[in-house]
């Protein structure tokens, strides 16, 4: 009994600490513009960003704004919502626009752009890093882990 | 009138719609296909530029993440009409195999990679990003294409036939512009014709040929209808003047209608093509006819006497068809009262431009009472012509117009002499003037005469007269001359003196006297007769020869043949016969009776026969048979027709073939040997005959009307032997020619010439006797001529006389040529005869003893 709980335990124990360490790690925001989120867990977060919805609750379409290869990061953001490379990504929304099954997603270089495009553009919703304070609240999506 | 394509406007429009039509189908086959063809590279390039653009399109978006581009891109692609997808291929280099990345719209790979070049257009182009390479692949679909293309040509498909239909009627319309002016001037000209020339031409006119010819024809319209009005006084004028005429010509013609039945005159027409007869009313009034019957030329022959029909018939069809005037008197039984009447009928023929007689047309006319008092005259003429009374018939001024035979021979004066002179011509010393003067003042007051004057001859003779004379008088009553009727009583004076001495004594020596002259002249007629008769004899006697050889030729031929008929028959008979069963026997005589050909005597005509005949029996048998040559020689003998193939096939089909062709052949013989003795004997019948004739005594002799050729003819051919055998005959004796007398008699003065003739020639080199006729001035002479001996002209007068001959030593019994003399003087006629380089006996009949009939 004894062994299969400290099994049980130490899975447990690595697998949270590595959750931890992902999220803990993870220094990107969410912003969106009247998306209809205030909070939004991870899962759901990059299911919107890989196209599961159009349109928001409001009616209004959904527009992705995501960091350029040349963003410093890029290849972080990659990672936590598409979970792949930037090739990758490039390979999904060119599958995506390809066949039309969904509108093309905004590329900027800088977290300004895509903080300055997301405050601009009703329904928009962008990832950044959280070293841009100056941010309008209304603005952040509590990303819940 | 025209149909529309012999029309001027079709033949100007034809050759334009022809040139268009084909312009137009060279565009419309030319225009589309280059259409097709630049339009497919054009979208070829097009696809190309698309998968170019695509291309880049994913490039961009790649390299830039400019994924807007590429849904430009991607949405432009396949916002093109003939679009089928577009789809992103990559390659795997270690496998070196092509995988579909994606692909819009999303089709199986399969369907992408496997290529359908049929029914799509595939274009590829490459595309390079740093982490991912491939190629757009972009296809768009054929038939698309091809509906672009049609879509494309559609209006042209539509277009060209329109404007085909369009052009031609354009055409049509400038050609029947064009031809228009041609069309009014031939309607106007045919209006011309009808005589409408008051039709207006057309108003337009150009300045061209038919311009000039529209003028032209306007002033040809007006000079006709100039002469159209001239034309129309002139017929005005000409009717006028022809009423006039016709009333005159009906006045005439009713003139003539009434002259007609005053002379009991009608017309006829006979249509030859029809055989009919069209009489005037006149005409049918002189048949006893009311109505106009349609006669054949046979119907109205039974018009005619029967007696008269078979002459009348001929002489009409004589002068049908020789194309001479038909003239003829004749007698019809007229039908209303049954009347015998006179008709004279006198026509001429029409005669087409082919030579053929069409009709005869010609009058008719009653001379019924004209005719009885022609024979009255005839009767009256003769009467005073052969009376044993004188008859004198002078003109007012008493000089004689005629007298008759009997002053002629008491007076011993020929007519010639006394015509033209009066009857003081007669008178002498001794003529009473007292009587004379009496006459002479009785014939002033215009009384009968009898009286009895003595009268002198021309040689001297007295003779007394009774006269009757009595004036003749014309309608008016005015004198026309006189007719005196005398008689001889000359012999009644000079009896009157002694006839008081010796009345008894002079009539018993009259009546003794009277008894022996008639003993005598019978005896000298007998005694006449005899030696005429023997004179025959000896003629026939002396051409026995040559009647025996006449004879004898037929009668060698009757015997030849006859024997021949035994032997044929004999053969027959002994073999053929028997052979034959009874239904070849029929068949044969049925053929026989039926086809008498004359016998094969070889020659050329019997090769061909038998190579015909051989060709037959090769046709009707495929081929030779049996004795196919001695039945084909057998068949050709018999004159079997070669087209007559059921014959052939009927005889050949026979067992014994050969027999039964024998039999018909023998039978034909036998039949061909029947034929010659019948000539033979008809031909001694009439030696015999014409002898029979020749020597018939003259007990049973009186005139007839007989021909003269035939009649010479019969004597020929007594002499036929003679005449063949050593004489070159020429005879020409006029067949038209009748002599009223005695025939047999005719034959001794015929027989007696030609044997004198012959007798004449026996020495001469060249033997000719020319036997001919010449006629004038109503006189008929035969001239006998012959090249003999000439007669010494010292006994030139000498040779008609009883007994003189010149052939003594031959028999000659001197009674030839005074037979013909006497003979010759029976019949009115002369005989001269003139002898230099030949001799030539003319015989001369005179009217009436002799006429020329029509034929």
């Amino acid at each position: 009994m004894r062994s299969w709980i400290k099994i049980f335990f130490v899975v447990f124990v690595f697998n949270f600490f590595g959750w931890m360490k992902g999220y803990a790690q993870s220094n990107l925001q969410l912003i969106g513009n009247k998306t209809g989120y205030a909070s939004i867990q991870l899962k759901e977060a990059r299911q919107v960003f890989k196209v599961k919805y159009s349109t928001w609750t409001s009616g209004k379409p959904v527009v992705i704004v995501l960091p350029s290869p040349k963003h410093p990061r890029s290849e972080e953001v990659c990672r936590l919502i598409y979970e792949t490379t930037p090739s990758g990504v490039q390979k999904f929304w060119l599958s995506l626009v390809f066949q039309g099954r969904a509108n093309p997603p905004l590329f900027f270089d800088s977290d300004e752009e895509i903080l300055n495009y997301v405050s601009k553009n009703i329904g928009a919703i962008g990832i950044i890093s959280k070293e841009v304070n100056k941010i309008d609240p209304l603005l952040l999506i509590n990303l819940v882990n | 009138m025209f149909s529309y394509f012999q029309k001027i406007s079709f033949k100007i429009w034809l050759p334009f719609a022809i040139g268009l039509l084909i312009i137009l189908l060279i565009a419309a086959w030319y225009y589309p296909s280059r259409q097709e063809k630049l339009f497919k590279e054009n979208k070829e390039n097009q696809i190309k530029e698309l998968a170019k653009t695509v291309s880049l399109g994913v490039e961009l978006s790649l390299k830039n993440n400019d994924f807007a581009g590429l849904k430009k891109t991607v949405d432009f692609a396949a916002g093109t009409a003939d679009f089928e997808f577009v789809a992103i291929i990559i390659n795997d280099p270690i496998t070196n195999r092509d995988s579909v990345f994606i692909s819009y719209p999303s089709l199986p790979a399969q369907k992408i990679l496997q290529r359908d070049s049929v029914s799509y257009v595939y274009e590829q182009y490459p595309f390079s990003a740093p982490d991912f390479n491939g190629t757009v692949m972009i296809a768009a679909s054929k038939i698309k294409i091809n509906e672009l293309v049609s879509s494309l040509n559609r209006p042209i498909y539509i277009l060209f036939p329109f404007l085909l239909s369009i052009s031609l009627i354009i055409f049509f319309l400038i050609a029947r512009r064009i031809s228009q002016p041609i069309v009014d001037l031939t309607a106007i000209a045919n209006e011309l014709q009808k005589g409408n020339y008051d039709i207006a031409l057309s108003a337009k006119r150009s300045n061209d040929e038919i311009g000039e010819l529209n003028n032209a024809f306007e002033s040809l319209k007006e000079s006709l209808k100039e002469q159209r009005e001239d034309n129309r006084q002139l017929t005005l004028g000409l009717e006028d003047q022809i009423k006039v005429r016709t009333a005159d010509l009906q006045q005439a013609q009713i003139k003539l209608i009434e002259a007609q039945k005053i002379a009991s005159l009608g017309s006829f027409e006979f249509l030859c093509a029809q055989n009919q007869f069209i009489f005037s009313d006149g005409l049918l009034q002189i048949f006893g006819i009311s109505d106009q019957p349609k006669w054949a030329f046979s119907d109205w022959l039974q018009m005619v006497l029967d007696s008269e029909r078979d002459d009348f018939a001929y002489q009409f069809h004589t002068a049908c068809k020789k194309q001479i005037r038909f003239y003829k008197d004749f007698r019809i039984i007229k039908k209303d009262t049954g009347q015998v009447r006179w008709i004279s009928a006198v026509g001429e023929m029409n005669i087409s431009s082919g030579n053929e007689t069409t009709s005869l047309v010609g009058t008719m006319q009653d001379i019924t009472e004209r005719k009885l008092a022609e024979e009255e005259i005839d009767k009256l003429s003769l009467v005073a012509k052969y009376t044993s009374n004188l008859v004198v018939i002078t003109d007012k001024y008493r000089k004689i117009v005629w007298v008759n035979d009997s002053v002629l021979k008491i007076s011993g004066y020929t007519a010639e002499e006394l015509i033209g002179k009066t009857p003081k011509i007669f008178q002498f010393e001794k003529t009473n003037l007292q009587t004379t003067a009496m006459i002479s003042e009785k014939l002033n007051r215009r009384e009968a005469v009898n009286a009895e004057v003595l009268n002198r001859g021309k040689h001297g003779n007295e003779y007394w007269l009774e006269l009757n004379i009595v004036s003749v008088v014309d309608d008016k009553g005015d004198l026309t001359g006189y007719i005196a009727v005398e008689n001889d009583i000359s012999e009644r004076k000079e009896a009157d003196e002694k006839l008081m001495q010796s009345q008894q004594e002079l009539k018993k020596i009259n009546e003794t006297l009277e008894q022996k002259v008639l003993e005598n002249t019978k005896r000298n007629l007998d005694l006449s007769k005899s030696i005429i008769d023997q004179e025959k004899l000896v003629t026939i006697g002396e051409i026995s020869a040559g009647i025996a050889h006449d004879l004898n030729t037929p009668l060698g031929a009757i015997k030849v043949g006859a024997e021949n008929i035994y032997t044929t028959f004999d053969g027959l008979m002994r073999d053929i016969v028997g052979r034959c069963s009874e239904e070849q026997r029929n068949f044969t005589l049925e053929y026989t009776a039926t086809h008498k050909p004359e016998i094969y005597v070889g020659g050329l005509q019997m090769i061909k026969d038998r190579k015909e005949m051989l060709r037959v029996l090769y046709d009707l048998y495929g081929g030779p048979f049996a004795n196919i040559d001695p039945i084909n020689e057998m068949l050709v003998k018999c004159r079997i027709n070669s087209e007559d193939v059921d014959v052939i096939r009927k005889i050949v089909d026979f067992k014994n073939n050969l027999d039964v062709l024998n039999l018909i052949y023998h039978i034909q013989i036998i039949g061909n040997l029947l034929d010659t003795i019948q000539t033979s004997v008809e031909k001694s019948a009439k030696v015999v005959r014409d002898i029979k004739s020749f020597i018939k005594t003259d007990d049973a002799l009186e005139r007839t009307n007989f021909n003269l050729h035939e009649n010479i003819k019969t004597v020929l051919n007594i002499f036929n032997y003679e005449l063949k055998r050593n004489v070159q005959l020429h005879f020409d004796i006029n067949k038209r020619a009748y002599i009223y007398g005695y025939e047999i008699k005719l034959f001794q003065l015929w027989s007696n010439l030609i044997k004198n003739a012959i007798d004449a020639m026996e020495d001469a080199e060249q033997k000719i006797l020319n036997i001919t006729s010449q006629y004038a001035d109503d006189q008929l002479k035969i001239i006998v001529e012959n090249s003999g001996k000439p007669i010494p002209v010292e006994i030139l007068d000498k040779i008609f006389k009883k007994f003189f001959t010149t052939k003594q030593q031959k028999g000659g019994t001197g009674l030839g040529l005074s037979i013909v003399k006497n003979v010759a003087d029976e019949h009115g006629a002369t005989i001269h005869v003139e002898s230099d380089t030949t001799t030539r006996f003319a015989v001369v009949f005179k009217t009436p003893y002799f006429q020329l009939r029509q034929f």
